[in-house]
């Protein structure tokens, strides 16, 4: 009765995965099954931290999800950063650190913040990464996934499409 | 059942489409077995702003999916037809030529993952690599793009 899936969020994962577990289950617990799906080199270690989306601060690896208050569908974030620095270029260089668990969309509304953007500036950007520019950021997608590995660090570029014509 | 159907349904199961479908950005229109192939009516959450009954519905053609890009209508769910000009989105800014109506093809989205919109327009190629179909992409990619640009984010709060 108290099964559910999560939406969970890694490195190797920047799309989520649906994984199967219960209500019952310790956080410590999700560690083990997101390692046997192959994350993390499939090692489980002490500094692998869980974050609910969007919370700045891990959650303890002995509390149970109901505990946590964490329920079906509910999206975690397995890392091992604490926080991400953040550098977006945009004619210049801003950084800002954010949880792993934080999504692409509030990095970018930080960013149009911090490049003192007005709504007609701000309303076709987008995020992509420093170096990679073919691949546009999901808003919902969570910023650790994009940390370079045993960095952590994202280097990102806030850009427009060209407009669509021709 | 034939490879791009099951491939097609299979990723309306899968995370990327679920997540999107739980937080309301898009959804199916009825049930995966009323799909009448190579048809599926989808839709887009929109900003009221762009759109007051903040959906669009979008009648797809997904034939030989994923090697050939998807083409979508908006689509009157109503009248089970295509959606009149007079109520297709009105964009501004660097999208706001994806729902025009007065161009050769009245049925698709002028759009760089668009099937019949592709046609003709190589040069978006090199210009929306980020969009331009390519067989790896799932229905995700073409709902993600519409959702961007009927969701704009206009400021920081």
């Amino acid at each position: 009765m108290n099964e559910m899936e999560l939406y969970i969020h890694t490195q190797e994962w920047v799309e989520p995965k649906l994984v199967k577990t219960s209500q019952d289950s310790t956080v410590k617990q999700i560690i083990e099954l997101v390692a046997q799906h192959g994350c993390f080199d499939g090692k489980v270690d002490e500094e692998i931290l869980v974050f609910i989306e969007e919370n700045d601060e891990p959650i303890g690896r002995h509390r149970t999800l109901s505990e946590c208050e964490i329920r079906h569908r509910h999206h975690l974030h397995l890392h091992r950063c604490r926080k991400v620095r953040v550098s977006v270029f945009y004619n210049e260089e801003k950084h800002e650190s954010f949880p792993p668990s934080a999504k692409v969309r509030r990095v970018l509304k930080w960013a149009i913040n911090a490049f003192k953007l007005t709504p007609a500036e701000a309303a076709d950007k987008i995020l992509v990464l420093k170096g990679n520019t073919d691949q546009e950021l999901d808003p919902d997608a969570h910023i650790g996934s994009f940390a370079k590995p045993h960095q952590c660090t994202v280097e990102l570029c806030l850009t427009a499409p060209v407009e669509i014509n021709g | 059942m034939k490879p791009d159907e099951s491939l097609f349904k299979a990723h309306l199961e899968e995370a990327p489409f679920q997540s999107g479908a739980d937080s309301d950005k898009w959804g199916l229109h009825g049930e995966a077995k009323e799909i009448v192939w190579p048809n599926a009516i989808l839709w887009v959450a929109a900003d009221v702003s762009i759109l007051p009954g903040a959906r669009i519905y979008l009648r797809f053609t997904v034939d030989y999916y994923p090697a050939a890009a998807p083409t979508a209508c908006p689509w009157d769910i109503g009248k089970n037809a295509r959606l009149e000009d007079a109520l297709w989105p009105k964009l501004s800014g660097k999208f706001a030529k994806v729902f025009r109506h007065d161009w050769q093809i009245k049925n698709a989205l002028y759009a760089p993952c668009d099937r019949l919109a592709m046609t003709n327009h190589e040069q978006w190629k090199q210009q929306f690599p980020l969009w331009w179909w390519q067989s790896r992409f799932t229905i995700v990619k073409y709902l993600g793009f519409v959702h961007l640009c009927l969701n704009p984010i206009r400021d920081g709060n």
